[in-house]
């Protein structure tokens, strides 16, 4: 079976998404990045080839390290999913904020 | 004019909102539990809001209609777990049918509301919480104002 590779996907297992967490503060050499998961290495090496297959994080070689770049555009992807849902709060509120003046 | 913020927590599947209202607590909260003041804002344009059940306390829920311009509808229904007059309270929020069982495929979303008082106005931040990545997907896709009737569409096909 063929499997769908995107950003919900990478997002959608927890070690995945502390992965994520971690390189969005700066990025790190698999060997820094396994060392923080109690999970084993090789448990991190295969999170961190979803999160490079689903295209939010980029691996560049430096010298004989591996380092792990998060792609900021790719999350910002997941934000604006949020947009149509925030819309529909922005325009309740609105719509109870223009009742509540009228309402005695 | 007050604007509503947001929150995105991705890591809980959270999307926080917080408003400011010029408007005392009592009133605030009237707003919420009298339906019928509750649909005259839940709905966005251009959908009206019909309430087929309301029991506005801990325990009670909530049924509501959202009607099309062509008459369609669409159903909801919020399940009041947990509640405290005037301060805040919990809801499981879910599509349902006429009858008010679960209906379509997304998964209950929670819902936490909320209500802040403070010299006169009062402070709503309202939590809504999915079940996944993909429900937050899901539901944003079909959240929107713009393609509500699109959406709602696709959610008839589903329910076929």
């Amino acid at each position: 079976m063929e499997q769908r590779r995107d950003i919900f996907q990478a997002i959608a297992d927890p070690t995945r998404r502390e992965i994520l967490t971690t390189l969005v503060d700066q990025p790190k050499n698999l060997n820094a990045l396994a060392d923080q998961f109690s999970i084993s290495r090789q448990g991190v090496s295969l999170h961190v080839k979803v999160l490079e297959e689903c295209d939010i994080i980029s691996i560049s070689k430096e010298g004989r390290e591996r380092y792990c770049h998060i792609k900021p555009e790719k999350l910002l992807e997941i934000i604006e999913w949020l947009e149509p849902f925030k819309q529909l709060w922005r325009d309740r509120f609105d719509q109870l904020d223009d009742l509540l003046k009228n309402i005695k | 004019m007050s604007k509503t913020t947001f929150t995105e927590n991705l890591e809980d599947n959270q999307l926080i909102a917080v408003r400011e209202f010029n408007a005392p607590i009592e009133k605030v909260w009237k707003a919420w539990s009298d339906p019928d003041i509750m649909c005259q804002w839940w709905a966005p344009q251009p959908y009206i809001c019909k309430i087929d059940h309301m029991d506005f306390r801990e325990g009670g829920y909530w049924i509501y209609n959202m009607i099309g311009p062509e008459g369609d509808e669409h159903r909801g229904r919020m399940d009041f777990v947990k509640m405290k007059e005037l301060e805040m309270f919990e809801a499981e929020d879910y599509f349902c049918d006429e009858n008010g069982e679960k209906a379509g495929d997304i998964p209950p979303m929670q819902l936490e509301v909320t209500f802040e008082a403070s010299g006169g106005t009062t402070t709503i931040t309202s939590t809504t919480t999915f079940a996944s990545p993909e429900a937050f997907k899901q539901m944003a896709e079909m959240g929107a104002a713009e393609g509500w009737e699109l959406a709602m569409n696709q959610l008839e096909e589903l329910l076929k």
